[in-house]
């Protein structure tokens, strides 16, 4: 087994140096960033273990490196310790809401640093590889649900399965689609620490499973009045979800609000769902300029769906209108009304066996373009498997 | 010979350099201290300066407390515009005439002290007999050392800084309050 690796990015070369020698008693390969863009670069670049961060730093602080780690899916998961002179509550608070997981002023021990990088590289991110997928659409109605649901289902079959997790803040489709009814939804986490500093050892309990194995992490069954999830509470139940799982499918609400974000800056790959109409091309319009120039603008996929049989614009005109082509397109299938109200998505009927809906058919291609090299050939095929 | 683990160790910041937060008006700074020659609180009660240098600084607004907007290698602050200094460490608030423990048979006094933007909570020690009023009257130091002590801005009182140790600048103290009956130590 190779030794695990603690970067440690830190201004001040002395310090540096003490930690380099202590970590690499205890056997630990150690990398060194005295500067902070440096250290974000071999953050991202090096993956390691565990990342250490002093909070002062002059050209970029421990906040700010932090925040953008978090923003980069190569950095999502990765456990970030805090060491830093500032010892105020505030500054704790400030940390883990940029995305921290752990937090030491100085002075401390070196056991209790020890012990708490022990810690994060025991529950380190998991080496088989994680794929965090976002579906959106700032309009309502053009089946964002119905292929979460569908490719959740589909993505399942990965070696650590999949979780779906459904943001709608008015009452989720995610269950009545598969005929769930959850008794536990994310909405008991408002109101609480955010984020919930025992997350961790909450998350199964929040999740509930699917016969086909799919978790799901459900909306609150009843709208939520005021604001969701804020970002750092997102922010840590999607890198929870990581670490438990090969496939996290984000069913996001049709706007663009702070859970919306957290899980887009998250996100290895978002979907951009709409129907051929005036209505949802503008609103996709809309999403992709307030993305763009932003990291996750090129994390962009447009995904047409066909709701209904006839739409009234050509994927020509759309891919005038939205300036970028349109990669992946849904056909309208007569069988999801029935699937819906039977709880029995089509990719799930697929599996039972009978003839591949068209929908299935084209969620496989998804499936395909999210996962990549990622998903096994073989569990793709398994939804071909009743051809 | 006691044999140090390097779990023993301790990680802090380098010998002779205290790292402390000055509230001032408007600004949070935090910054490190050279104390080699004396303590912090030395410095400050030292009459023949009106300043404070300090390295490796940290500002922040103070109603925004945990940006760090600026930094610079060095600066200098004047004591007088001072509310306040927090320090982690009791121990690190001591003057270099008193050790840790030689407030033994002093009488500890929970206090509030307000200055125009602070209220600042938490512990005096002070000799026997000693009233209250004499701390400020007598003006033999400028700073007042408060122990297990909140700072707490007025305006904001979800902002609030703790230490072991807080320095109270006392002209910039407009009240003194004594919060609770004297404890006997």
């Amino acid at each position: 087994m190779s030794a695990r690796t603690i970067l440690v990015i830190e201004d001040d070369v002395n310090m540096l140096q003490l930690l380099q020698l202590m970590l690499q008693r205890q056997g630990f390969e150690v990398s060194l960033a005295s500067r902070s863009q440096e250290g974000l670069d071999k953050a991202l670049n090096e993956r390691p273990d565990v990342v250490i961060v002093d909070l002062m730093m002059p050209e970029m602080s421990g906040f700010e490196v932090i925040r953008r780690l978090r923003a980069d899916p190569r950095g999502a998961d990765l456990p970030i310790l805090v060491l830093t002179a500032r010892a105020q509550p505030l500054d704790r608070k400030a940390a883990l809401a940029a995305g921290a997981d752990a937090y030491l002023s100085k002075p401390v021990s070196a056991r209790m640093l020890l012990e708490k990088v022990e810690e994060l590289a025991a529950r380190a991110r998991p080496k088989q590889p994680s794929h965090v997928v976002v579906l959106l659409s700032l309009r309502g109605g053009v089946g964002v649900t119905t292929l979460a649901v569908n490719l959740a289902l589909l993505l399942q079959r990965a070696p650590r399965g999949a979780c779906l997790v459904d943001l709608n803040r008015s009452g989720g489709q995610v269950s009545l689609s598969l005929k769930l009814s959850p008794t536990a939804h994310w909405g008991t986490l408002l109101g609480a620490a955010s984020p919930p500093s025992d997350l961790r050892s909450l998350l199964p309990d929040l999740l509930t499973r699917h016969e086909s194995g799919l978790h799901v992490l459900a909306a609150p069954p009843e709208a939520v009045q005021g604001e969701g999830l804020d970002k750092a509470t997102v922010r840590a139940l999607l890198r929870g979800l990581r670490e438990r799982f090969s496939f996290t499918i984000v069913d996001a609400a049709p706007l663009l609000d702070e859970a919306t974000m957290a899980a887009l800056g998250q996100a290895d790959t978002v979907l951009l769902v709409f129907a051929p109409e005036v209505a949802a091309v503008h609103s996709t319009g809309v999403a992709l300029r307030a993305l763009a120039g932003t990291p996750v603008e090129r994390r962009v996929t447009l995904v047409m769906n066909h709701p209904a049989p006839v739409q009234p614009l050509s994927l020509a005109i759309v891919e005038q209108r939205l300036g970028r082509p349109v990669t992946l397109s849904v056909p309208f299938d007569e069988q999801q009304m029935l699937a819906l109200a039977r709880g029995m998505p089509l990719v799930a009927r697929a599996s039972a066996g009978g003839s591949v809906p068209p929908l299935a058919k084209a969620v496989r291609d998804i499936a395909v373009h999210v996962a990549g090299f990622k998903l096994q050939t073989s569990d793709l095929r398994s939804a071909d498997s009743s051809q | 010979m006691t044999d140090i683990t390097p779990k023993d160790q301790e990680i802090a910041q380098p010998r002779g350099l205290l790292t402390a937060d000055f509230l001032l008006e408007s600004d949070r700074i935090s910054g490190q201290v050279n104390v080699r020659a004396r303590p912090l609180i030395d410095q400050l009660d030292d009459t023949t300066s009106s300043f404070l240098d300090l390295e490796d600084v940290y500002l922040s607004p103070i109603t925004r407390p945990s940006e760090l907007n600026q930094s610079f290698p060095a600066a200098t602050l004047r004591k007088t515009a001072i509310h306040a200094a927090v320090l982690t460490r009791f121990e690190d608030g001591l003057s270099r005439h008193q050790a840790y423990g030689s407030y033994l048979g002093h009488i500890p006094h929970d206090v509030l002290l307000i200055t125009s933007r602070y209220q600042v909570r938490g512990r005096v020690v002070l000799p026997p007999k000693t009233q209250l009023q004499t701390v400020i009257a007598a003006g033999t130091t400028r700073f007042l050392l408060v122990s297990e002590a909140t700072a707490t801005l007025t305006e904001h009182p979800e902002i609030s800084f703790a230490g072991g140790a807080i320095l109270v600048n006392m002209e910039q103290v407009t009240a003194f309050c004594e919060t609770d009956e004297t404890h006997s130590s």
